[in-house]
């Protein structure tokens, strides 16, 4: 358990993303527009530079 | 009755024949999928093998199980691929013919590409891109009790470029747990500039770098291994010495499609990097890591490649204008 101290979210997210794989993302479904999406990114950060 | 053929029963050959079943009447496409063997591998879970965190029932499975009832299986190796003749053979079980060819034959590690390499490995080198190799670094890490690890990636582009440090940080982990990290000198050797290939990941993957006292030699193009001196050697001259090496050796294509002439020295398939065709085949789509596409190798690119595949292969079809394009984002 000593992994889910400080990762607790990211240890989930992997567990969840390792279902969505097996259930979901094999089986062909549809999950989103494939075009690039922008929520989330640090657009800030890139401009900076 | 016509016929799609795809090569490649991994993640996106399997998204692929599973979408484009629901779309394709049974009285009028037959639909085969062909791949070497019956093992679907789990790749995301390759990195937590060594440190006892997955274990083989959880990312092993049958291919089979993930491919839906109407799609032909083949269990056989490729050994040739014509698009002249709209044909591809196979070791086993002969030649099939196709009217619409899907490619997604992925990319594998080489250790003999580097010298020294294959050699030393599994004696005090060892990778994590192959279940076999996941275990035998699982068994020297438990022996490991200090020294230094370095983990190397011998060039780009590789499989899932973050999970090298990924490693790195979960071996900054294991050997807290087991209290010994304070005798483990952990270095990440890569032939980038810095942490990662993105700028803004880059500042922060290196700042998490520091704070878990990992260093990072950047600029480093692998030319040798040298297992007697436990000695990596960069082709300026540079050297790096380590107790136990952890490496990721080139990645190279199918070598089917180098030795059928459709794919470049590396065998990765040059495409329309938008739409992800091969240049006067309009009736073969690719994707995955099998393409030359300067993207991110990794599952989740084929995934949003799949859905392009999947719009564009049905308005071909269909005898209509293809307007979906890949713009190769991950995530």
């Amino acid at each position: 358990m000593g992994l889910l101290q400080d990762t607790e979210m990211n240890h989930l997210s992997k567990l969840l993303f390792k279902w969505a794989y097996y259930n979901l993302l094999l089986a062909g479904t549809w999950l989103g527009p494939p075009a690039l999406q922008l929520t989330g990114k640090r657009l800030d950060m890139i401009k900076k530079k | 009755m016509k016929k799609l053929v795809i090569l490649g029963a991994g993640c996106g050959g399997t998204m692929m024949a599973n979408k484009m079943r629901r779309h394709l009447d049974r009285d009028e496409w037959n639909i085969t999928i062909i791949d070497k063997d019956n093992i679907h591998d789990y790749q995301p879970g390759y990195l937590f093998v060594p440190f006892g965190i997955n274990t083989e029932k959880e990312i092993r499975k049958t291919k089979r199980e993930f491919i839906k009832p109407g799609i032909d299986f083949v269990v056989s190796e490729l050994v040739n691929v014509d698009w002249d003749k709209q044909e591809v053979a196979t070791s086993t079980r002969g030649k099939y013919q196709y009217d619409i060819l899907i490619m997604s034959t992925g990319c594998d590690t080489r250790t003999e590409e580097v010298e020294g390499l294959a050699e030393t490995w599994g004696k005090n080198v060892y990778g994590y891109y192959r279940y076999d190799d996941c275990i035998g670094l699982k068994k020297a890490l438990a022996g490991f009790t200090g020294g230094k690890l370095v983990i190397n990636v011998a060039e780009m582009p590789i499989k899932c470029p973050v999970a090298p440090l990924e490693f790195a940080f979960l071996a900054d982990w294991h050997f807290h747990e087991r209290g010994i990290r304070d005798k483990v000198e952990i270095e990440f050797v890569t032939p980038l500039t810095g942490a990662f290939t993105k700028p803004v990941a880059t500042q922060v993957l290196t700042a998490a770098c520091e704070q878990k006292n990992i260093k990072i030699t950047p600029n480093f193009a692998l030319g040798a291994v040298d297992g007697e001196r436990k000695v990596i050697q960069s082709y300026d001259g540079i050297e790096v010495n380590y107790d136990m090496l952890v490496s990721i050796p080139p990645n190279f294509g199918s070598q089917v499609m180098i030795d059928s002439g459709i794919s470049d020295p590396m065998g990765y398939i040059p495409v329309d990097k938008h739409t992800l065709q091969p240049k006067d085949r309009p009736n073969v789509w690719v994707l995955g890591d099998g393409t030359n596409v300067p993207t991110s190798k990794a599952g989740a690119v084929a995934h949003f490649q799949a859905d392009i595949l999947e719009e564009n292969i049905m308005a071909f079809i269909n005898g209509e204008a293809q307007h979906a394009r890949s713009d190769g984002h991950a995530l």
